[in-house]
């Protein structure tokens, strides 16, 4: 280990067997296949899943680096092997330091115990010793906003109040290596920026080293210089946290692509929902009904063609979904068969196209990707393909006045509008009664219209 | 891997890696320095269960603490049950069935074999229902198992002294006078609980992946109630049985206890008392290996 270094991971495994948590095989079935084949009376293989596959990296003192991955790529394991909940199947990580992980905040907490109470469990729980808690116990109700109520039970805050509480505890935690997972995503949005800028001035004042799991992008790129990015287990890429997120996006999507841009298999395609099993069979997406691309330009309309088998055969009371999610996952556009009725346009057939026309799309530039379920009576998915397609927004001057949309932080949807300066009403011209003629206007029926549109 | 190997074996070269000791988490020279690999480990730190005591503390109050707020009588709860026991046991056992106790009143000679009793049941049943109840803080954070089985000792133990102290006013309120013999309550209370422990721990680390030893638990428990000095004395077992029905080492606990604090009790013989204390240890020990080396899996499977 070379000095400097603080985390070394060296061809880090880790192979789940499947249906083995929570679900063993009942003692009777044992014994059973025991008496029935008593030689071999062993279960066969059973099935393995290969969570992390051969993964080495090192992190060095100070650093702050990024783990992203799409769902089930390995993210969680990585850090549940690093915080020492589980371990590695195969190879082995060195640690430098003390370690701090905050995988869930809040856990531990015990609802019949009050907020005080809870901010010493919760510190035993995290590592720091009952002496440290009062030590710092200032700083950690001060930070958490709910002073007021630490003689209340847990049980009685909101839930933002815990959080904040939670959150309040492990940021004090001050270990040489914190090991952080996606917790900035909770509370209002004015506790995420505090919590955003203690984390930052953890990594960069302190010198602490963080290791930061988040499906936003955004934050990761703000808080990491350097990003690791797993995808089925293994370590595809290694580098600076933009070039990660590029190579990140360029993943998508779940649907296989064809020869054809645009166009994406879905047969083969990895998906969760039960009973209709592979409803979907492909996706093309045809911006303003033309060739299929990936491409969309801003304000075209998309035409979208679901091919999918077995459609007429799913129950009644279905829902088709369709949303469109930006790169942080965050869906924008959904789309269901409940808000607008899906009808046959004639006999219905195995094989089917669910076509689909939008208004032109407000979505501003960057990476989209489409995810399709069929939803039952009871909210069950019957099939669900997440990251079904994936397409890129480009630039265009949709408001007509010349702008094209090609700085980032302009939002994730374009609306055109107009606006203009009128004159006010000088306070010394305002008579007695301009008021109660403003709360005469304000309380008229909605049916006259909206008050500011007369030009 | 072969890689892999080589690092390892370069770093036990360098003496960085650890050398004797096997472990999922070991420290080598440097004590900031973790290495975190699948070895198994056998026996537990133990320097790094003396980091985390203020945890088996605040753990065992929480236990204490909870189970009590929000009740009107509170804390008398935690004799009641006893005391109810008791009763009904003299009523049963003592009248009805007129079972002989050696002079003593039948309510303190049931009381007396139930303050073993439940140290033994409770300690049992508590620590082996440590872990299910914690499955979060088990599957999102780190810190050494034990903590939550050895936590449990806290409500066992305060139950405990709580009856000792009910037991003493009895005692007072009957005219009962103890003797010397007071002096080894402790001892035989000791090798009780460690007993309880040791299957306990056996028991909790089973009952992450089969939940079976959760309803298992207490039937068992309750038969050996049966079989075991607390409603008759030891002397009531017939002669010819008595030293099968010593084998069961919860038998002696109970009888030693009701011998240290009442004077007329039956002290059981010398073998019978070296094998359980034989027993009592090897029982924690069989605990705290099996719970070991089970505990990398915890997560996994809880």
């Amino acid at each position: 280990m070379t000095p400097g270094t603080v985390v070394e991971a060296r061809g880090l495994s880790k192979v789940y067997e499947l249906g083995l948590s929570g679900r063993r095989e009942p003692l009777l079935k044992i014994l059973e296949r025991r008496v029935r084949h008593p030689v071999r009376g062993r279960a066969g293989p059973r099935k393995t899943l290969l969570a992390l596959d051969d993964v080495s990296f090192d992190v060095q003192r100070g650093e702050a680096v990024g783990v992203i991955g799409r769902n089930g790529a390995g993210k969680s394991t990585l850090l549940k092997i690093l915080s020492r909940i589980t371990p590695p199947s195969d190879g082995y990580i060195d640690l430098v330091g003390s370690v701090g992980s905050l995988l869930e905040v809040g856990t531990g907490f015990h609802p019949e115990l009050t907020g005080l109470e809870n901010v010493y469990l919760n510190g035993a729980v995290l590592g720091m010793p009952p002496a440290e808690v009062t030590r710092r116990l200032d700083e950690i109700v001060a930070f958490s906003e709910v002073d007021r109520y630490l003689d209340t039970p847990v049980k009685r805050y909101s839930s933002g109040m815990r959080v904040r509480l939670a959150f309040s505890v492990a940021a004090h935690l001050d270990p040489d290596i914190l090991i952080v997972d996606e917790v900035l995503s909770v509370g209002d949005a004015g506790f995420q920026r505090k919590c955003m800028t203690k984390m930052q001035s953890v990594a960069s004042d302190e010198g602490r080293t963080v290791l930061y799991v988040s499906h936003n992008l955004v934050t990761l790129e703000n808080l990491c210089e350097r990003s690791l990015l797993l995808d089925s287990g293994r370590l595809v890429f290694d580098g600076p946290t933009g070039d990660t997120i590029a190579r990140y996006s360029r993943l998508f999507p779940a649907g296989l692509g064809t020869d054809v841009k645009g166009v994406f298999d879905l047969a083969g395609a990895d998906r969760s929902g039960s009973g209709f099993q592979h409803l979907f069979q492909r996706i093309s997406l045809r911006p303003d009904g033309g060739e299929p691309t990936d491409v969309v330009r801003m304000g075209q309309r998309l035409h979208v063609d679901l091919d999918v088998e077995g459609f007429a055969d799913v129950p009644t009371g279905s829902h088709l979904v369709l949303a469109i999610a930006s790169s942080s996952d965050q869906p924008v556009i959904v789309l269901t068969s409940g808000m607008v009725a899906l009808e046959a346009a004639g006999p219905r057939r195995p094989r089917e196209t669910v076509a689909v026309v939008t208004d032109p799309l407000p979505l501003t530039p960057g990476e989209y990707t489409v995810n399709v379920a069929v939803v039952g009576v009871r909210g069950r998915s019957l099939d669900h393909v997440r990251e079904a397609a994936a397409f890129s927004v480009e630039p265009a001057d949709v408001l007509g006045t010349g702008y094209r949309y090609e700085a980032t932080n302009h939002g994730l949807v374009a609306v055109p509008w107009t606006w203009e300066i009128r004159p006010g009403v000088d306070p010394d011209e305002a008579g007695p009664g301009a008021d109660g003629d403003d709360v005469d206007e304000a309380r008229a029926p909605v049916g006259r219209g909206p008050v500011a549109s007369a030009p | 891997m072969p890689s892999v190997s080589g690092e390892i074996d370069g770093l036990v070269e360098d003496g960085l890696a650890d050398g004797g000791l096997a472990g999922d988490a070991t420290f080598a020279a440097d004590p900031t320095r973790l290495r975190i690999d699948s070895r198994q480990r056998t026996f537990p730190d133990l320097r790094e269960l003396m980091r985390y005591r203020g945890l088996v503390f605040l753990l065992g109050r929480r236990d204490i603490t909870v189970r009590y707020r929000q009740t009107i009588l509170g804390t008398t709860w935690i004799f009641a049950s006893a005391l109810v026991t008791a009763g009904l046991f003299s009523f049963v056992f003592g009248r009805i069935a007129q079972l002989p106790t050696n002079g003593v009143p039948y309510f303190v000679f049931s009381y007396v074999g139930l303050l073993a009793w439940n140290l033994f049941s409770q300690g049992l049943s508590n620590s082996s229902t440590s872990m299910t109840p914690n499955s979060a803080l088990i599957s999102k954070i780190y810190f050494p198992r034990l903590v939550l089985p050895l936590s449990t000792l806290a409500s066992t133990v305060t139950t405990t002294l709580i009856s000792i102290g009910i037991l003493a006013v009895m005692m007072v309120g009957y005219g009962i006078a103890p003797s010397w013999r007071l002096l080894l309550l402790p001892l035989s209370l000791f090798v009780t609980m460690v007993i309880g422990l040791g299957f306990g721990l056996i028991l909790a680390s089973l009952a992450v992946a089969y939940r079976d030893i959760g309803y298992a638990t207490p039937v068992l428990i309750s038969m050996l109630l049966y079989l075991s000095p607390v409603a008759y004395s030891l002397e009531a077992v017939p002669a010819n049985l008595r030293n099968l029905y010593l084998l069961n080492p919860i038998a002696t606990v109970v009888e030693g206890t009701r011998w240290a604090v009442l004077d007329t009790g039956y002290l059981p013989p010398a073998w019978a008392i070296a094998y359980t204390v034989v027993f009592a240890v090897a029982a924690l020990l069989v605990g705290v290996v099996v719970f070991t080396r089970r505990e990398p899996g915890f997560a996994d499977v809880i």
